[in-house]
């Protein structure tokens, strides 16, 4: 079965499916003792989307970084229900791929083919699953045909999204993303926003750039100083302007919501959101920045 | 038809060949010039474009040039040869030169034609499947892979400066230099702190596979038998009529 099609986790009886991520008072500090995260308490159940947003340090890379057991916190934690320590380990980071910011870091040998067969060989899989694995991830990026490319000779929105096909390949249960979008130019961000949007995993994204999380996203997180001061709906957390503010955030001038709920739901509701979104509305040109009421 | 072949074979056959080279007696000059015509030979087989290939081979020059700049001075018994402003080269010490210059050369060119018909990620995998160290073709290719990296960002910091009117023009302006170094290693530092975490994210624990696609068949087999089944032919030849 293709992982492109997996049923809605939300449609089978919760007890039989462990959260994705459940963490009690999980906590982190640097080996200085500057603490990072703060009595942390978050549970994303399988099949959500969630947008972890905040001002530059307040922790969601350092969050990012444990829910594949890289950081070690005090604390709770269950990843798919397992704890991140000894043998499970190593399971957790097959179900986990993380995307990391900077893909320079991600693509470290001297092949497209040969960083994207990374992670497929670490699990032990055979050479011709591998190899499947290797053209069915580079397709779903759109990057077919590029296997014998060096990372070098990539643009960044290519580097990007082999990247993220690296991580595709192993075909994680939770994907987990550092500023995707960063330093994209807006062609290769909407690129990858239709691949991220066209996968049925569960999503956690760390962002600044908070369309994109409106966009893929149905829950956002505000993370400040390494507490959690805002969880709930996306349309929520990032339509609340003072909230924002308060927290050194703020959305793009002139961005209007889109009608409807934020997240995946939206996007599935119609081919083409943007006829439908300015219907009988002010053309997009003319939204008047501030003004947030959806027009539909 | 030599860019197609396994790896492998051209590791085995060019390597090969530079030990036979190596070891032939530097007497016989034709051994020489036939292993020069077979190298020549290759070259055209493979098409490449022959003065980029001696422009490469240039590389040995610094090498041979120190040989003949102190030639007078460890080869001083022996006869024949020519003065020059009371520095005496005998011709043992010519012979010596010869040695080394020819024999540099053709390994050069051995393995500028290994280089040039086989790609970097193909001699990585070729070594991988020859059971080569895992380890040192790691750092081979991390050193490949990041030497761009690191090159473009010291490009960037240099250009950073200029445009704030650096110019290291006095011996009092390069400690900027050492800092502006320094900050390079950190990021590198850095950068391999990172290069690791992705790395055990995707569950490294110590070992990379590298896996070639080709495989070593007969035009494999043919290439590495003909070529090394001349090379030591002419080897024994030379050492027949050195009287070894």
């Amino acid at each position: 079965m293709s992982w492109k099609s997996r049923p809605d986790p939300r449609t089978i009886p919760a007890p039989l499916i462990p959260a994705a991520v459940e963490a009690r008072d999980l906590c982190f500090s640097y080996p200085d003792g500057t603490p990072v995260l703060r009595r942390i308490c978050l549970t994303i159940e399988q099949g959500e989307s969630v947008a972890i947003i905040g001002p530059n340090g307040a922790g969601k890379s350092t969050l990012l970084l444990h829910l594949n057991g890289i950081l070690k916190g005090t604390g709770d934690l269950r990843i798919l229900g397992l704890e991140p320590r000894g043998k499970d380990l190593r399971t957790i980071r097959s179900k986990v791929g993380i995307v990391f910011q900077d893909p320079e870091d991600q693509l470290f040998l001297t092949s497209v083919a040969h960083d994207v067969a990374f992670g497929p060989t670490n699990m032990g899989l055979d050479a011709g699953e591998v190899a499947r694995r290797v053209k069915q991830a580079l397709a779903a990026v759109g990057m077919e045909g590029c296997e014998g490319l060096a990372a070098h000779r990539l643009s960044s929105g290519e580097k990007k999204r082999i990247a993220t096909a690296t991580v595709l390949a192993m075909r994680p249960e939770v994907l987990v993303l550092d500023e995707p979008t960063a330093n994209l130019d807006p062609k290769a961000r909407r690129r990858l926003i239709d691949i991220l949007a066209g996968l049925s995993v569960t999503k956690i994204i760390a962002t600044h750039d908070l369309p994109v999380a409106y966009e893929l996203c149905d829950r956002a997180l505000l993370l400040d100083q390494g507490t959690i001061v805002a969880d709930g709906a996306a349309e929520t957390v990032l339509l609340d302007e003072t909230l924002l503010a308060a927290h050194d955030l703020e959305l793009p001038y002139g961005f209007a919501p889109p009608c409807g709920p934020a997240g995946p739901r939206a996007r599935r509701g119609g081919s083409d959101r943007s006829v439908k979104d300015h219907r009988g509305g002010a053309p997009p040109a003319r939204a008047v920045p501030g003004v947030r009421s959806p027009t539909g | 038809m030599l860019h197609r072949l396994d790896p492998r074979a051209k590791i085995i056959g060019l390597a090969g060949l530079v030990v036979v080279v190596v070891s032939t007696p530097a007497r016989p000059v034709w051994a020489f010039i036939l292993y020069a015509a077979i190298l020549l030979f290759l070259i055209g087989v493979a098409r490449l474009p022959l003065g980029q290939v001696f422009r490469r081979a240039l590389i040995v020059a610094p090498f041979i040039g120190a040989v003949a700049v102190f030639l007078p001075f460890y080869q001083q018994a022996g006869s024949g040869g020519y003065s020059l402003g009371g520095v005496h080269v005998t011709s043992e010490g010519l012979l010596v030169l010869w040695n080394v210059g020819a024999k540099a050369v053709l390994s050069v060119l051995g393995m500028i034609v290994l280089g040039s018909t086989t790609g970097f990620t193909g001699l990585i995998d070729g070594f991988a499947r020859l059971h080569a160290p895992k380890v040192l073709l790691l750092i081979v290719s991390f050193m490949y892979r990041y030497g761009f990296v690191i090159a473009d960002e010291a490009g960037r910091m240099r250009r950073a400066m200029a445009s704030r009117d650096y110019r290291a023009r006095w011996l009092w302006n390069t400690p900027v230099l050492g800092h502006a170094l320094g900050a390079l290693f950190i990021r590198s530092y850095d950068r391999g702190e990172r290069v690791y975490v992705a790395m055990v994210s995707r569950g490294y624990e110590g070992s990379v596979a590298f896996a070639g696609t080709t495989s070593f068949g007969r035009s494999e087999r043919l290439f590495v038998a003909v070529l090394l089944g001349v090379a030591i032919a002419i080897r024994v030849a030379a050492s027949v009529e050195g009287g070894m």
